[in-house]
């Protein structure tokens, strides 16, 4: 028993070494959250986990964003996002890829969208169909942002 | 052998604690000599994934293009239609926690081949003005991009 509360207590001595301590108000902490919209089907999500901090060139971890992991939610339909989309942080912010898949009233789209520059974090794009049937708009509009912690 | 085999256990909570979320490699890591990249160029953007390097930073590594183009690298470009071929296998070496400095960027576009050399990255990004090494008259003479790396 006592070995046991001993393990119990290592446990938590691990967990704690593991767990960010607490809130903090510093881009520190590999996480974004965003809203991404495309062809007016609108998703926001929190907490996704990147790769490194701004001002450092990182990666979006798509995973981290889509169910079951993340916790993106859409309204008008449904997106989910089918790369990890690179973005860096020099002259201006630019995203190097996204790439969804869109499905709204049964009709299944997959857009891709490529170099957009954020203007303080946010920032509109033309994203080209890359399958989908003439139910499909090509091209979409899309509009992303962007907030890192 | 009991003490072992809780030691074991606790080895085992610890790793189930520090695994990576399902789904990618440890993204906090930059330990698996692997390096994803995008470059930029004349309305054109190629991206890759999961290409494979000679060493982790901050070391002096290679870049091998033979694991970003196509077969063996899934280098994808927009607009679609277009390809670019690295010719060489880019040297990157890390100044100081700042910036990086590439030797030598070679790639071939339809029939215009350009070059870049040190290219410098502050913070993984950086642009670059590429002079055409080979090709027609039509290719021009000179184009600038921007590169981004992220190694994991």
């Amino acid at each position: 028993m006592r070995r046991l509360s001993g393990i119990a207590a290592l446990t938590v001595l691990m967990l704690s070494i593991l767990t960010p301590s607490g809130a903090q108000a510093t881009t520190t902490a590999n996480q974004v959250d965003g809203t991404l919209s495309v062809w007016d089907i609108t998703c926001d999500w929190t907490d996704g986990t990147t790769s490194a901090n701004p001002p450092q060139t990182l990666r979006i971890f798509r995973t981290t964003v889509n169910p079951p992991n993340g916790n993106l939610t859409c309204y008008g339909g449904t997106l989910r996002l089918n790369n990890d989309p690179g973005v860096s942080f020099g002259s201006g912010t630019i995203v190097d890829r996204i790439n969804v898949t869109a499905v709204k009233s049964g009709v299944t789209c997959n857009y891709e969208a490529t170099w957009i520059p954020l203007d303080n974090g946010s920032g509109g794009f033309k994203a080209t169909l890359t399958s989908g049937g003439e139910l499909c708009p090509n091209p979409a509009f899309g509009h992303v942002t962007l907030v890192f912690h | 052998m009991k003490h072992l085999g809780k030691l074991v256990a606790v080895a085992i909570i610890g790793l189930a604690l520090t695994a990576p979320t399902a789904g990618h490699a440890d993204p906090n890591v930059t330990s698996h000599m692997k390096v994803d990249g995008s470059v930029a160029f004349s309305d054109m953007v190629c991206t890759w994934t999961d290409a494979t390097t000679s060493d982790n930073p901050p070391n002096p590594l290679t870049i091998y293009r033979s694991t970003i183009n196509l077969p063996g690298g899934n280098l994808s470009c927009d607009p679609s239609g277009f390809t670019l071929t690295f010719n060489n296998d880019p040297n990157v070496v890390f100044n100081n926690s700042l910036t990086a400095t590439i030797d030598r960027i070679n790639g071939t576009v339809g029939v215009c081949t350009y070059q870049a050399t040190n290219v410098v990255l502050t913070n993984g990004s950086g642009s670059f003005t590429a002079y055409r090494v080979a090709g027609s008259e039509w290719c021009p003479a000179s184009v600038t991009g921007w590169i981004m790396l992220t190694f994991h």
